[in-house]
């Protein structure tokens, strides 16, 4: 067959690599070797915005869970981190590219697995007071679409409970910011009983950050925009946390929903939508929908225990994960799409999926990053040293 | 809203254009169907293309010319209801099993599409062709992609840096 005509490749061949599928990161890596102008084109930022913006969401491409006392990377997709384990660490959040940990010595890292850099965050000053606490992170960069955040600015948002000083009654947020290298001041609110915040993964929803508080079946609100806006209430109207285990799961339209898995009768995950919030009063629910897991998992898949560990956006809808004892399955909240992606069992402890666009660009990024700035060779250093 | 292109004193009947592609052959068809061309929809709002006069195409052959004619024809019902918003299920599962059957081509005739699509900016088209390539070259390796679309042999400075790279991200190359 005669070679196409140049004409093909100047017009068209940026329409062709931008239907890639970025579920697979190795399709857009090995285009990006077929010959110069390819590479060209699938490094450069303005197509690699568009690349984003047409498949709108970035794929899992793993997820992070808590192992022998080590935060341990495990694909669901092709790609593969430079070095897929922090010792001596454990992880709270997967946001924006960067997975945020909690290290032994007294120290919060940002991890970005595809550039396998490390960012130390020194815990706040009243750290050691803490009872109970979950954290966040996320890019503070201005202008970003948060579909590619490699490298740039980011924030972590800790909300924690106090032991020592109110016997747990004093619940209070802090935000740390790469950009000024401090933790802000911290937001306190009273409460008449003891207070203990989940370690189940976080929820950011609009500009609220929302955190589960063990026992009591409540929830801890934090607003980003409204530092002084820091409330607990009470879920109310939702059987589902009477029962089985639930995560919360941000909604489509930036609310807030609950999804509740109920293994003892009829293994189904019943799914609730936040109607109302009242600031330290109580959160009402309506039902949403259920999801029949019988009918979606094989006799053999749905060995029991069951139990709903996390959840991720994926470029339609989100999915959530339910552990069994055949392993880790994501299923779609809108398709009921069932995937395996995990052959051991994880029992009730939370995952932490882990998006991004794997491009050709990050890749470049990543070697160009890694020995100039400084911070991250700081973190390095900091790392082998606990290690 | 844009509305309808409609001949003068023309009403009830569709209005017609003809092409005449680069062998000089010479195709009658609806206003509303070459209008899917944005390159072609400024010459028709324009009038042009009707009677004796015709459309000359110097960079599409008759074959590939009828291929996109095929395709037009097929969508522009879809396309004057402004992308089919009422569209039934059945109307879009037609329209989706003929797309499928009208990729499946050789490749040479592929190519000419492609080309074809991006010389008369048909959107849909474009995209349908694109997707259709996206999908052969997926999960080839770099040297299996050249051989797919027809690249010559690298030479031994792009081998080296093709070598380089899947050295470094070895994962991606298992």
């Amino acid at each position: 067959m005669a070679p196409p005509p140049p004409e093909l490749m100047d017009d068209a061949v940026g329409e062709i690599l931008l239907r890639i599928p970025p579920d697979d990161p190795t399709h857009l890596l090995r285009a990006s070797l077929v010959c110069k102008p390819w590479r060209r084109l699938l490094t450069d930022p303005a197509f690699l915005r568009r690349y984003r913006a047409f498949h709108r969401a970035p794929p899992v491409l793993g997820f992070v869970r808590n192992q022998n006392r080590r935060a341990r990377f495990i694909p669901t997709s092709s790609f593969r981190p430079p070095d897929p384990e922090r010792r001596y660490c454990q992880v709270l959040d997967c946001r924006h590219g960067h997975i945020l940990l909690y290290h032994a010595s007294g120290n919060f890292l940002v991890w970005d697995p595809i550039t396998g850099v490390d960012r130390r965050v020194p815990v706040p000053n009243t750290f050691e007071s803490f009872s109970s606490y979950n954290a966040v992170v996320l890019c503070a960069a201005t202008d970003c679409d948060h579909l590619d955040c490699h490298g740039g600015p980011f924030l972590v948002v800790l909300v924690a409970t106090y032991s020592l000083i109110l016997g747990g009654k004093l619940a209070g947020a802090w935000v740390y910011s790469s950009e000024v290298g401090k933790w802000s001041k911290s937001t306190t609110v009273q409460r008449a009983s003891l207070v203990l915040i989940e370690k189940l993964p976080p929820v950011l929803a609009g500009d609220k950050l929302y955190s589960t508080i063990a026992c009591s079946n409540a929830i801890l609100r934090y607003d980003l925009r409204n530092e002084r806006d820091l409330s607990i209430s009470q879920i109310q109207g939702c059987s589902s946390v009477l029962y089985g285990t639930f995560l919360l799961i941000p909604a489509e339209d930036g609310g807030l929903r609950l999804a509740g898995l109920n293994n003892k009768n009829d293994c189904k995950i019943d799914l609730w939508s936040l109607e109302t919030m009242d600031p330290d009063g109580v959160a009402t629910w309506t039902q949403q929908g259920v999801i029949q897991l019988d009918t979606l998992l094989s006799a053999a898949d749905s060995t029991p225990p069951l139990n709903l560990i996390g959840f991720a956006k994926a470029p339609d809808a989100y999915v959530v994960f339910v552990s069994t004892g055949a392993g880790v399955f994501m299923i779609g909240l809108e398709s009921h799409k069932v995937t395996k992606v995990y052959d051991k069992d994880c029992g009730d402890q939370p995952i932490f999926p882990y998006s991004s666009f794997f491009t050709p660009g990050i890749a470049s990024y990543s070697h160009a990053t890694r020995g100039d700035q400084d911070d991250c060779v700081m973190s390095c250093w900091g790392l082998y040293m606990i290690k | 809203m844009a509305a309808p292109e409609s001949g003068d004193g023309n009403n009830g009947a569709a209005r017609m254009v003809t092409l005449i592609s680069s062998d000089n052959t010479r195709f009658e068809v609806e206003a509303a169907a070459a209008s899917l061309s944005q390159t072609l929809q400024l010459t028709i709002l324009d009038g042009g293309g009707g009677g004796g006069d015709g459309i000359p195409l110097p960079n599409v052959d008759s074959a590939t010319l009828s291929k996109v004619l095929e395709y037009c024809i097929k969508h522009a019902p879809a396309a004057a209801n402004g992308g089919a918003p009422n569209a039934t299920a059945v109307d879009r599962a037609e329209l989706e099993r003929f797309d499928n059957e009208f990729v499946n081509i050789d490749q040479s005739v592929l190519y000419s599409l492609i080309m074809a699509a991006h010389n008369l900016e048909i959107e849909g088209l474009q995209s349908l062709v694109a997707k259709k390539v996206a999908d052969m070259i997926k999960g080839k390796s770099p040297m299996e992609i050249r051989r797919t679309l027809g690249f010559p042999d690298p030479t031994p400075e792009e081998q080296a840096e093709m070598n380089a790279h899947m050295l470094e991200y070895g994962w991606a190359y298992e």
